[in-house]
């Protein structure tokens, strides 16, 4: 059963899944995807909290400062208070949940954000194709910036209709937020360890170019680096992941 | 100041959604937000999020919600989306009318949220106002003229007249796989008596509407003004706001169209809020 409530004084939105073992000491925080990723990923994403508690860990979800339920705009967020918003999403997550120990699921720029949290209670990493590096992300996301003005600079003449002279951002992102998520990456040393990191990627060739040997491609792949309106329901990634955590 | 809380709906409260409530909200009316497709609540972009709170600031109650399959709430099976939707909603105004009392009620929807929106509104009585980005449109006698002469006068598509045909070709074989797998085929559109019970009904009970166009409508829309002459109603256009941007894209990727998307409904919620604070809940 869901379980949804505002915490830190009514600033972040969460989503509690009791786990089906009253007494299991385990619990999923689940760090999501930025920007139109967290659209495409929600609905998979709540169906993964569902299959974690129901077989027997504890899950929790939740929104970062200045994304979808929580309070505040995204022209306000910083990588600091993201990070802020993950440490208090784990002590939220421990306290409704009675467990001891972190499981910190990321997806993509989740991931990245996760892997920067040193804690002692976080046990495992499970990425889903993250962004390994903060700089390629944004030059994606000015990429996507590109394609969306390409897009309806065509639709505007097939359409025969005046094309609009406007700023054609998918976003509009301030600077400090751009600078720091420039700055990130995933340590070599938590993605490349299989004690401690496990990744799940789409892309066929990511687990033999970067030598993880505690890496999964699931067989199927789709389109992260491009704009695209699809939503992921991606049953292969959801039972690796779900199968890895119950190793 | 507005706040904000936590909504459940359904037999066994496993619906969800988020409340955005003005300071006082004794006497004020309820936007509730559906689902445009299978984005859950806060989407397209959050858009319905940051409509909710200004909506609240102004006095109402926004409710973006999930519908069963959607979002957080689970899905229900053995079950068309017509009934689906019909069960959701008589759940989702029971909740509200417990926390509130019976208030008139205003849907918003973008796509499919238009479609259910309409077809939930031919059921309401205490469905007063409706905010529907890309709703269905019946063609006025005009559409056809129009739409040809905005092809003809397109230089690109002279220019690029042999590919069009070549792509038309190739297609004809596979006509009914096209048609099986089109977004507007996957839609579950109102049909013509919805369409005919909601407006008429609008009228009886003096209810508003805001309608707003973009580029995904114009194969069934394409003047501003199209849509109330185009159902018959007489006085439907007294009624209905209509704003046509056909530079704009079905679900505003860019944030310059969503900042103008949430100036546009916060206007009409103003300056049409006194006049659903005087029309009878029932």
């Amino acid at each position: 059963m869901i379980e949804p409530f505002f915490f830190d004084n009514d600033q972040l939105f969460g989503c509690y899944f009791a786990s089906s073992d009253a007494d299991s000491d385990t619990v999923v925080v689940v760090c999501p995807p930025l920007f139109d990723e967290y659209r495409r990923t929600y609905r998979a994403l709540s169906e993964l909290s569902v299959a974690i508690a129901e077989s027997g860990v504890h899950a929790f979800r939740f929104d970062y400062y200045g994304t979808a339920e929580s309070q505040g705009l995204l022209q306000q967020a910083t990588i600091g208070q993201w990070l802020s918003d993950i440490e208090k999403a784990m002590d939220e997550a421990k306290a409704v949940s009675g467990a001891s120990k972190v499981v910190l699921l990321g997806v993509r720029f989740g991931g990245t954000l996760a892997a920067q949290v040193r804690d002692d209670s976080v046990k495992t990493y499970l990425l889903w194709d993250p962004v390994t590096s903060g700089a390629h992300y944004q030059s994606w996301l000015d990429q996507v910036d590109d394609i969306l003005f390409q897009r309806h600079r065509s639709a505007a003449q097939d359409n025969n209709v005046p094309f609009e002279n406007i700023e054609y951002k998918n976003f509009d992102l301030p600077a400090a937020l751009v600078s720091g998520m420039r700055e990130l990456s995933i340590p070599a040393s938590i993605l490349n360890d299989p004690d401690q990191c496990f990744t799940v990627s789409s892309d066929p060739d990511f687990c033999e170019t970067s030598k993880l040997s505690n890496c999964a491609y699931t067989g199927l792949t789709y389109d992260w680096p491009y704009y695209h309106d699809g939503v992921i329901t991606h049953k292969p990634v959801l039972k690796a992941l779900l199968d890895r955590l119950l190793v | 100041m507005i706040k904000e809380r936590i909504f459940t709906y359904g037999e066994h409260q496993h619906g969800l959604g988020i409340l955005s409530e003005p300071a006082d909200t004794s006497s004020s009316p309820i936007i509730v937000m559906l689902n445009a497709g299978l984005s859950h609540r806060a989407e397209p972009y959050r858009l319905n999020v940051l409509l909710g709170r200004k909506l609240a600031e102004l006095g109402y109650i926004g409710l973006r919600v999930d519908l069963s399959g959607k979002g957080d709430s689970p899905a229900r099976e053995n079950m068309t989306n017509r009934e689906s939707v019909a069960l959701d909603w008589s759940f989702i105004k029971a909740a509200l009318e417990k926390l509130y009392g019976a208030r008139p009620i205003l849907i918003f929807g973008l796509c499919s949220g238009a479609d259910n929106g309409i077809k939930i509104c031919a059921d309401d009585p205490s469905v007063k106002g409706l905010i529907l980005l890309d709703p269905v449109s019946r063609q006025d006698s005009g559409f056809t003229k129009r739409d040809l002469y905005r092809k003809l006068t397109n230089p690109r598509k002279w220019l690029k007249m042999h590919n069009i045909l070549s792509r038309r070709l190739a297609k004809r074989g596979a006509r009914d796989d096209i048609d099986s797998s089109s977004t507007i085929k996957l839609r579950d559109e109102p049909n013509a008596s919805d369409m005919d019970l909601c407006f008429n009904g609008l009228m009886k009970k003096n209810g508003r509407v805001l309608a707003v166009f973009t580029s995904q409508a114009l194969y069934h829309y394409n003047s501003q003004g199209q849509f109330a002459v185009a159902m018959g109603i007489p006085g439907l256009d007294q009624i209905v706001e209509e704003v046509f941007w056909p530079n704009a894209k079905h679900v505003y990727p860019i944030e310059w169209h969503r900042n103008q998307l949430m100036e546009t409904v916060e206007s009409w919620a103003k300056s049409n809020l006194s006049h659903f604070l005087s029309l009878d809940a029932k």
